[in-house]
């Protein structure tokens, strides 16, 4: 009797295991780019040769062994400020002043107080330092992204591609993105989180899932707190099972708005309504390159053409895709530079690119799957069709890629600075001191010891008296008159005062 | 200052490990007795751990005045791992208590 024909998929079975090994350090590597220093990328050879020299950089240890952008330090002394007090209500670490409205707000969940707590949480059962989370956490976290997307996907064909794609998460838009310690790009795996449970999970713990993850979705950030809820009702609703079911799942999800709804709704208008300064970046749509987006929209069609449980994961993320664009584009047709409805939905809109993308890849060997053929040619086969793949999500992956390595980086200390940081940290300053420094180590020096900054770099905005700074760099050290005026104790520049001072290490001056 | 500076402090890598270990178990816990029917559902320990834990704290926090100090922060975790997951302990030290008579026999 002759033997059945073996089929492809009987045939690639060993390379998802292998797969991941290969695409989650891709990941990691891909999203350390921060703090890898190299030349920019100018043509896909620059792209493929600039991943290869930095991840050996990176595996070595060349790196840039401090956080890197402002976000990161403002975060990093409220870190502090919590450790320091043991309190989640903090004052403000820059002024002293309290934080302005409730923990309970749009405003107070705006300071994304539960992410915070979550890091020093993590910085207290680990001993891991809050730079060095900075340094390592945002692309070990990356790679956990990848992981969860290929979780989530994984009966559906193209799981393994969905997760390499989410490499097209770009690390940088205006103050964002998945390369760096920052809530709304550490929130997003809460969103294939929401999914998984509403589209796999049975019984009634899942219910208490929905509930924990829906809440803490929003005290880690807002925005994807939202993104999240939205993704759970649209997985209820596109899931197969009885309308029963549908409405406790719906029930469990709206179940955090009894205890979040009253409180943000005061000042959730006022929240939609504000506009920043920064400017649209309507060219990140093209970041994801042409080919990812054609593959998003094959991944789209076989969802919506083979509905299934296979299938719902790619039509949640077709749904969101298409919500996210709307007010994306409606934001820059209004010309609303507001953050909920445009900046943060961003890395959103792209990890639904992601998944939809690899949907499309995976529709392409599905199709390839189906072809019977002989016992002795099913392993070649599999292996062209493998390899295949390979090269076009590579192709695909190019365009982003170059996104990543042209991206500006703010690479706020060096060697020396961080020296400086370290000898101001082992001195005598205190909460009660006011120091003088750049305005963008201020954070992160202010973090270590508790003394208030006179010039600070907030977030989105140009920094708090900086003219102070660079007055004082101009004038060669100020006077003795000048940091009386301004209660100044200490001085954290490599350029020494001109008044009567002491010299605590190189760089660093107690003012008399 | 390297890189390795930053990395290896209080108790070096074995807390790191150690500890690491610790912050996943509510996590872990969670997913187990939660999510039942999800693929590869420990792998969705992480988020749960980063959900539950600092939610707990924020709660105790403003209801109670606990404070989030490295001590009250082991005590939550562990607490939190054994609460969620009470009923997976209870059915094993059911059954190594009915089992015991017969292991002590097997020992001896």
């Amino acid at each position: 009797m002759k033997a059945p024909a073996r089929t492809v998929r009987q045939a690639t079975f060993p390379w998802q295991g292998l797969g991941l090994l290969v695409v989650l350090p891709f990941l990691v590597v891909a999203h350390s780019l921060p703090h890898l220093p190299g030349a920019r990328a100018e043509t896909p050879f620059d792209v493929v040769h600039g991943m290869a020299s930095r991840g050996k950089a990176y595996l070595l240890g060349n790196d840039v062994p401090y956080p890197v952008h402002v976000d990161e330090h403002f975060h990093i002394a409220r870190f502090a400020q919590i450790e320091r007090t043991g309190d989640v209500r903090i004052d403000d670490p820059y002024t002293g002043e309290p934080e302005a409205g409730s923990l309970f707000s749009v405003s107070g969940m705006r300071s994304e107080r539960g992410w915070q707590v979550a890091m020093v949480q993590f910085h207290q059962l680990t001993g891991v330092s809050f730079p060095t989370m900075a340094h390592f956490l945002p692309a070990l976290w990356a790679g956990y992204l990848g992981l969860c997307m290929w979780a989530l996907l994984r009966p559906a064909p193209g799981a393994l591609a969905a997760a390499a794609f989410t490499v097209i998460l770009p690390t940088t838009l205006r103050f964002l993105g998945v390369g760096f310690l920052v809530p709304s790009a550490f929130a997003l795996p809460w969103i294939l989180a929401v999914i998984a449970v509403c589209a796999w999970g049975r019984g009634g713990g899942r219910l208490v899932a929905l509930a924990s993850l829906i809440t803490g979705g929003f005290f880690m950030h807002l925005v994807p707190g939202t993104v999240a809820l939205v993704a759970g009702l649209v997985t209820a609703v596109l899931r197969p099972g009885t309308w029963l079911q549908r409405a406790g799942l719906v029930g469990a999800i709206l179940l955090p708005l009894v205890w979040i709804a009253p409180a943000i709704a005061a000042d959730a208008e006022a929240a939609v309504a504000s506009e920043h300064d920064l400017p649209f970046v309507a060219t990140v749509f093209l970041g994801a390159g042409t080919i990812v987006l054609l593959l998003a929209v094959a991944g789209a069609a076989w969802a919506f053409l083979r509905p299934g449980p296979e299938s719902v994961a790619p039509r949640v993320f077709l749904v969101l895709a298409l919500l996210a664009c709307v007010s994306l584009a409606w934001s820059i047709a209004a010309d609303h530079r507001n953050e909920a409805t445009y900046s943060r939905l961003v890395p959103a809109f792209f990890l639904c690119l992601a998944g939809l993308a690899g949907t499309g890849v995976g529709m392409g060997l599905a199709l390839l799957r189906r072809i019977p053929v002989r016992p002795a040619l099913a392993v070649p086969v599999a292996a062209c069709g493998i390899v295949v793949a390979g090269l076009l999500s590579g192709a695909a992956l190019l365009p982003p890629l170059q996104l990543h390595f042209v991206e500006p980086y703010y690479r706020v200390f060096d060697d020396r600075a961080w020296a400086a940081a370290t000898a101001f940290e082992a001195s005598e300053a205190g909460p009660d001191d006011v120091f003088l420094s750049h305005p963008w180590r201020a954070p992160v020096l202010n973090a270590l010891t508790g003394a208030k900054p006179w010039t600070a770099l907030l977030p989105g905005g140009p920094p708090e008296r900086g003219g102070d700074f660079e007055f004082y760099v101009a004038s060669g050290g100020a006077d003795a008159a000048w940091f009386k005026e301004r209660g100044i104790t200490y001085v954290v520049v490599p350029l020494e005062p001109n008044a009567p001072h002491v010299e605590v290490a190189v760089g660093v001056y107690r003012i008399l | 200052m390297s890189g390795a500076d930053l990395v290896v402090q209080g108790w070096g890598w074995l807390r790191l490990a150690f500890g690491l270990f610790v912050f996943l178990l509510p996590g872990v816990a969670a997913a187990d007795r939660w999510l039942v029917g999800v693929p590869r559902r420990w792998l969705w320990g992480p988020v749960l751990s980063f959900t539950v834990l600092p939610l707990t704290a924020i709660l105790l926090n403003y209801g109670a005045g606990v404070p989030v100090t490295p001590a009250m922060t082991w005590l939550i975790t562990l607490g939190l791992a054994v609460l969620i997951a009470k009923p997976r302990l209870v059915a094993s030290s059911r059954f190594l208590v009915e089992r015991w008579p017969r292991i002590r026999e097997a020992l001896r």
